[in-house]
């Protein structure tokens, strides 16, 4: 007997799953990320030998930025490739709903996000092997830098939902992210305690603050996860439309 | 229809779970000194806060110090409710330092007309600065006069307009007592006594009202003239510290190797005057200060005095002496060798057993309690701002004339693990974080498209 959405999960993990190998087998994938590592190896090594100190906060603090095109960059061809190539309607021919394509795609692409996470464990080796700084707050930078990834990934998915071009999608991707990434700042020139505070906490830089010091929030953590449900769901929407 | 529907439904679904988290968030604080956690005694004074009450913040947002004061503030807006608070940059906005009467990195806080500046966003400091802004009526610091004493309005190198204006920002009133005022009996309205400097003796019938003062609840804060510590005695030796005649010397730490200026890195003592004092200190000319006490610098319960504690909380460093007489360098039998104690704090309410209590709504701690400093000199003009004497004064200020919810408040230190760099870790750092895992990754897209091409 099967249970009830057993079959939903395993669709989209074969979807996932399939989007990582292509990111990792494609090679662009890779070289993308060879970039990515090389600027935030640079900012990492910076913070240390100008400050001395060891600790994660202003690597987080300074690697948000970078994120914007990253994410842009992974998650252009996601659907955007399918479109163009067609190959979109062989999937959706199959007995595969256009979320399940989407939710797929999307854990695909923060997979391979993940694994360039895990390819800065060396921050960690070398704060470690000659300082003892304190867990909680690298802990907490990598959980912020992970949600903060995450929704950056869910705009580009979004982005590449609604074009066959794959710059396009990029270009698009990284205008929308450099809204979110500059709402805040947006916020101090329009001035008005409720209009100022609302696009605050619209902005994505905000949130990560409290996770780079190593104070974890609730707030924080369901913006991001709402934030990417949302724009997951919006290129659902969108796909659904243009098909 | 139906899927416009179902994604309005979820959109609304994502919005309601933000609300919720945002109106009652739960966070967990991973640093070891808990830095962004509000102590019980800052969560009381925060849930004190009248209504409209702002606090702004000297600082950019968007540095890190600017960040962490945010996180800081977040936690006292959450407990307090009544709380909003506000970063000016003082870069781009130099007039609001001016016009506020405040330096970059300090925080007004501000109720109705009542405002106070804070020294910086730190929980001991922001919580200070909001029990000072709730207080029913300011706290007023009466000078003495008539003794040779420093005086408030003289801006001379040796006046003390400077600390009078960093108490006035504090929120406390600084006024002087016209002179003789002390021997018609106990000045009303005074929270805090100070003898700031005096040269000359005070009468009998004054020194018995000091002795009065301080045998009824009073804080008295002792700044000694180290040229002429016999008045200063005559105030303190009742209470457990003597003053005796001569200057402390360090020829190797001190202010421009002046060696009648120690500089002062040493606080033995967990007393709430220090305990987060940083920052070394300056004591020109200063007296040292006897209390014969059991401890190494002559510190802790005073024999026969009952609830009396003396805690020592500055003493000069191994390389200084005493001069008791004439004669240069240090002359052995004569002179008494360092660490000598600079400062002193007496407390005649911390023996738990012994206070004494009085019906009130609250239990509520009677405390009397000096305050000691060797020289005059560390509070005055030319001396003021330097290095850690400012704070130094004003925290010693704000134990004297402090409600009884902060002293259990515990200032935090912020410790960040530091990382001996020699030149040949920063290469391997380097080579470690920058090269590493990006040829990793180029080597794992090669061998992807050498696999590919086969």
């Amino acid at each position: 007997m099967s249970v009830p959405g057993a079959r939903s999960v395993t669709t989209v993990r074969l979807i996932a799953g399939r989007e990582l190998r292509s990111l990792i087998l494609s090679g662009a994938g890779g070289v993308v990320g060879a970039i990515w590592l090389v600027l935030s190896g640079y900012l990492f090594s910076q913070s240390v030998v100008g400050t001395g100190e060891a600790t994660l906060t202003p690597w987080a603090n300074d690697v948000q930025v970078f994120l914007l095109p990253l994410a842009a960059a992974l998650a252009m061809g996601t659907l955007a490739s399918e479109q163009r190539s067609g190959t979109i309607d062989l999937w959706l021919s199959s007995p595969v709903r256009v979320w399940q394509l989407v939710t797929g795609k999307y854990l695909g692409t923060l997979a391979f996000f993940a694994v360039l996470l895990a390819l800065t464990a060396p921050y960690v080796l070398v704060l470690t092997w000659w300082a003892d700084p304190p867990a909680g707050p690298m802990i907490g930078a990598y959980i912020g830098v992970f949600l903060f990834g995450a929704s950056a990934l869910a705009v580009g998915v979004f982005a590449s939902a609604t074009t066959t071009s794959q710059i396009v999608a990029a270009f698009g991707g990284v205008a929308i992210l450099t809204v979110f990434y500059y709402l805040d700042s947006l916020s101090e020139f329009l001035g008005g305690a409720g209009a100022e505070r609302i696009l605050f906490w619209g902005s994505l830089t905000p949130h990560l603050e409290a996770f780079m010091f190593g104070s974890l929030s609730l707030r924080d953590g369901v913006y991001y996860v709402s934030f990417a449900a949302f724009w997951v769901a919006a290129a659902a929407f969108v796909l659904r439309r243009r098909l | 229809m139906r899927r416009r529907l179902a994604y309005a439904a979820f959109v609304a679904v994502l919005a309601g779970a933000n609300l919720l988290a945002f109106r009652n968030n739960v966070t967990a604080d991973l640093t070891p000194d808990r830095r962004f956690t509000l102590q019980s005694e800052s969560v009381e004074v925060a849930r004190r806060l009248p209504r409209a009450t702002t606090a702004t913040v000297y600082l950019p947002a968007s540095s890190r110090l600017g960040r962490e004061a945010k996180l800081l503030l977040e936690r006292y807006e959450a407990a307090s409710g009544a709380l909003r608070y506000s970063f000016v940059d003082p870069t781009s906005r130099p007039g609001a330092l001016l016009e506020q009467g405040v330096t970059p990195g300090q925080a007004v806080l501000q109720a109705g007309d009542r405002r106070v500046v804070v020294e910086a966003v730190t929980e001991q400091d922001v919580t200070s600065g909001m029990l000072r802004l709730i207080r029913e009526r300011e706290r007023i610091v009466c000078f003495s006069t008539g003794h040779g004493e420093r005086t408030l309005d003289d801006p001379g190198p040796g006046g003390l307009t400077g600390i009078a204006a960093a108490l006035r920002a504090a929120g406390y009133a600084a006024v002087a007592l016209p002179a003789g005022s002390l021997a018609s009996g106990r000045p009303p309205d005074c929270d805090v006594l100070v003898a700031a400097g005096a040269t000359t003796p005070f009468t009998e019938q004054e020194a018995a009202v000091v002795r009065d003062l301080l045998s009824a609840e009073g804080k008295v804060f002792v700044l000694v003239d180290g040229a002429a510590t016999g008045p200063s005695d005559a105030l303190t030796s009742p209470w457990g510290v003597r003053v005796p005649q001569g200057l402390v010397i360090d020829p190797v730490q001190s202010l421009q190797r002046d060696a009648l200026s120690p500089v002062v890195d040493r606080y033995p003592s967990f007393n709430p005057v220090v305990a987060s004092l940083r920052a070394a200190t300056v004591w020109p000319q200063t007296a040292g200060l006897d209390p014969g006490g059991p401890d190494e610098y002559g510190g802790g319960l005073v024999p026969d005095r009952g609830g009396l504690y003396v805690s020592p909380l500055a003493v000069s460093s191994p390389s200084s002496w005493l001069e008791s007489g004439g004669g240069a360098g240090f002359q052995e039998g004569a002179d008494r060798r360092g660490p000598v104690l600079v400062a002193a704090a007496v407390d005649a309410s911390e023996v738990g057993d012994r206070e004494r209590r009085v019906p009130s709504e609250r239990p509520r701690v009677i405390r009397e309690r000096l305050l000691v400093f060797g020289t005059v000199n560390l509070a005055a003009n030319a001396f003021v701002d330097l290095l850690g004497n400012a704070r130094l004064v004003l925290d010693g200020f704000a134990w004297l004339a402090q409600d009884e919810d902060l002293i259990g408040l515990v200032a935090k230190p912020v410790s960040p693990s530091a990382i001996a760099l020699t030149a040949a870790r920063r290469r391997s750092i380097v080579w470690w974080t920058v090269f590493l895992p990006a040829s990793l990754a180029l080597g794992a897209a090669g061998f992807a498209w050498a696999l590919r091409r086969r």
